[in-house]
């Protein structure tokens, strides 16, 4: 029982955490039409930046740095890679971010090395106990912070202008530019609020009961794939269920692998994909995008 | 004879040739790139001619090059092994792979580009995943070494090697012809198909769904049957793979690869056959020559140092030059050989108008 409500717990923060880093992947791909692979790579120079200046400014300034780094990267990734491409083609584009998140990584890899940065959180690796359940302190804050950000971009993405003009772009960018929708705005915003959530949950990711900042931490960000898939891509919805689904389905393999035999061990690690697989050979489409009709 | 036809010809000559020149460090380097080049081509035939995205061509070369493995082997305490006659065991691998490709291909079919390239990137993890955990296939941490080739009695190792012209020819003399033979073999069937029917029906897939089914066009047919032919390429490519390194483990066969294969293709210009090859021989071939001759160049540091290494600077190279063919030189290397080639040809009359198809974006 109480293993039971451990793997909610850490399920449900983990899982906040996926879904932060998928909204921020679906809002590009609803700006550009492009699979990131570079989120990885958003997520990489962000935390690492983070944890560079916060050995000399404290941890709050290392955070900001952080996630403007993020932001900046990406808004770079998208004015000056993508948008100046002679090609319009998204597959050809979604590749050309395969590109730049290789050279990114292996960058930032080559000046981590093989030590592992410290983030230098000033909670560390405090646990809270609350009932039966042991949560990390940091991923308590993970999850508050997680739910936070969400409300926020829900509802500027409901009651802004900026929302409007990036949900009506995403429907027709032809009408919207007509109606006085800056396209290239509504485009690099995007980005930049998608680098910005990469890095946010990287930071958590990196914290207590994880070492630091490694190179791995970019793999991680591919969990952002299957979440945003899962739920449908282009769905804001189906990214933050998608997200969620996904962290409880790891901590749960987490947690119960242990008992099930040989062939489980380690099977968290590949949950994720399992789960998409499942996923997509019931519904092609994701869970929640409507199957599209179109005319000729 | 147009110029094009001589210089493929001379090329042919000298690459048959080459073995009797050339030491280990650069055998070895051209059967990886002749391998590299039946996976390229295979990919380019399902990203570039069919449009969809894949991740797991790594997944396939990995299912071959261990189909070989396991099949080959004797059979011992650490790791399974079928002891089957390597030819046979060969032909296996690449068979494990095209099966691998069919089982999988449904999934091409259903979902479409974008889609299918997460799902493909989850094959590559889960592959990963039972490389790691199944010992009895990768051998665990002591990985698994990769038996001599030998078709019906005539080895294609180093225990037996042959004089020609008495020059002695070791396993990497041999496997150089073996991988020229079926680079050549994968070059012409993937030019075939690409200027058919088939290739036509693809990309006008790849155009409109909509409109290749309604003439007729039988669109997850045509996509399975794409997926289905690159792991077939990739199988072979990994059975070379294997016969080359003479060792395998898993991480030779994980995400990174699969990558590079994407590179190759792209550098080479997508949906061309020739400009795949010639990908695959500049992403194999850049790291490994700066390696080599990494003492020598003043800017190279040694792996490990912290600084910038072969390896990192090939990453560099390749990826500049993948962001910049994709921004502004569409067409890549089969542009630039096009040129060499001389002015591009007109069509016959009674042929499609092939490069048109293959460069429509």
């Amino acid at each position: 029982m109480d293993s039971l409500l451990n793997a909610l717990a850490s399920g449900l923060s983990l899982g906040a955490l996926y879904a932060v880093m998928a909204l921020g992947f679906v809002v590009i791909y609803r700006a550009t039409g492009v699979l990131n692979f570079a989120h990885g790579a958003f997520l990489l120079v962000g935390v690492y930046v983070a944890s560079v200046v916060s050995e000399s400014h404290g941890y709050l300034v290392g955070v900001v740095a952080g996630l403007l780094t993020g932001a900046l990267v990406a808004v770079v990734a998208e004015t000056v890679f993508l948008r100046n491409s002679r090609t319009h083609d998204h597959v050809t584009l979604t590749i050309l971010t395969l590109g730049l998140n290789l050279l990114v990584v292996t960058e930032v890899s080559r000046r981590i090395g093989t030590e592992t940065l410290p983030l230098r959180d000033p909670i560390g690796n405090d646990v809270v106990e609350i009932g039966a359940i042991t949560m990390p302190t940091v991923r308590l804050i993970a999850l508050v912070v997680a739910v936070l950000a969400i409300t926020v971009f829900l509802l500027l993405f409901r009651f802004t202008s900026w929302g409007l003009a990036m949900r009506v772009s995403n429907q027709d960018g032809e009408v919207a530019a007509l109606m006085g929708v800056r396209l290239s705005v509504v485009s690099w915003t995007s980005w930049a609020i998608g680098g910005a959530l990469a890095v946010l949950s990287g930071l958590f990711l990196a914290s207590f009961p994880t070492p630091g900042v490694t190179p791995a931490l970019a793999d991680t960000a591919f969990r952002a794939f299957p979440a945003a898939v899962i739920g449908g891509l282009g769905s804001v919805g189906g990214a933050l269920v998608g997200g969620v689904m996904l962290g409880m389905v790891e901590a749960f393999a987490a947690t119960y692998e242990g008992s099930l035999g040989g062939w489980a061990h380690n099977l968290s690690g590949i949950s994720a994909w399992v789960l998409l697989l499942v996923v997509l050979l019931l519904r092609p489409q994701g869970l929640f995008s409507a199957k599209q009709v179109q005319r000729v | 004879m147009s110029r094009s036809r001589v210089l493929v010809g001379a090329l042919l000559v000298v690459l048959l040739i080459a073995p009797y020149y050339l030491d280990g460090f650069w055998l070895q380097l051209g059967a990886l790139a002749m391998a590299a080049g039946v996976a390229a081509i295979g990919l380019t035939l399902l990203v570039g001619v069919a449009g969809q995205i894949s991740l797991a061509h790594a997944v396939f070369v990995g299912i071959g090059a261990y189909g070989y493995i396991v099949l080959a082997s004797d059979s011992s305490d650490l790791a399974w092994g079928l002891g089957w006659p390597p030819a046979l065991a060969a032909l296996g691998g690449i068979g494990l792979a095209a099966l691998g490709g069919l089982v999988l291909s449904p999934l091409s079919g259903r979902v479409n580009g974008l889609y299918l390239a997460v799902v493909t990137i989850g094959l590559v993890f889960i592959w990963q995943h039972v490389l790691q955990e199944v010992g009895g296939i990768s051998g665990g941490y002591v990985g698994r070494s990769v038996p001599e080739l030998d078709v019906l009695g005539v080895n294609l190792g180093d225990t037996e090697p042959w004089v020609v012209a008495q020059v002695p020819f070791g396993a990497a003399e041999k496997l150089w012809w073996l991988g020229l033979l079926v680079l050549v073999v994968a070059y012409v069937t993937a030019r075939n198909v690409v200027r058919g029917r088939p290739g036509i029906a693809l990309a006008m897939v790849k155009e409109s769904e909509i409109g290749a089914s309604a003439l007729g066009i039988d669109v997850r047919r045509g996509r399975a049957a794409a997926f289905f032919l690159a792991a077939l390429y990739a199988g072979a490519a990994g059975v070379l793979v294997a016969l080359t390194t003479q060792f395998v483990t898993p991480q030779g066969f994980g995400f990174q690869l699969s990558t590079d294969y994407l590179v190759m293709i792209i550098i080479g210009g997508l949906g061309s056959v020739r400009g795949a090859v010639a990908g695959a021989v500049f992403v194999t071939a850049l790291p490994r020559v700066l390696g080599q001759y990494a003492d020598r160049l003043p800017f190279l540091s040694q792996v490990g140092e912290g600084g910038i290494d072969a390896n990192v600077m090939s990453v560099f190279i390749y990826c500049a030059l993948l962001i910049v063919v994709i921004m502004f030189a569409r067409g890549g290397l089969d542009r630039a050989l096009g040129l060499l080639a001389g002015p591009r040809r007109r069509p016959a009359p009674d042929r499609a108008p092939e490069p048109v198809l293959a460069e429509v974006a």
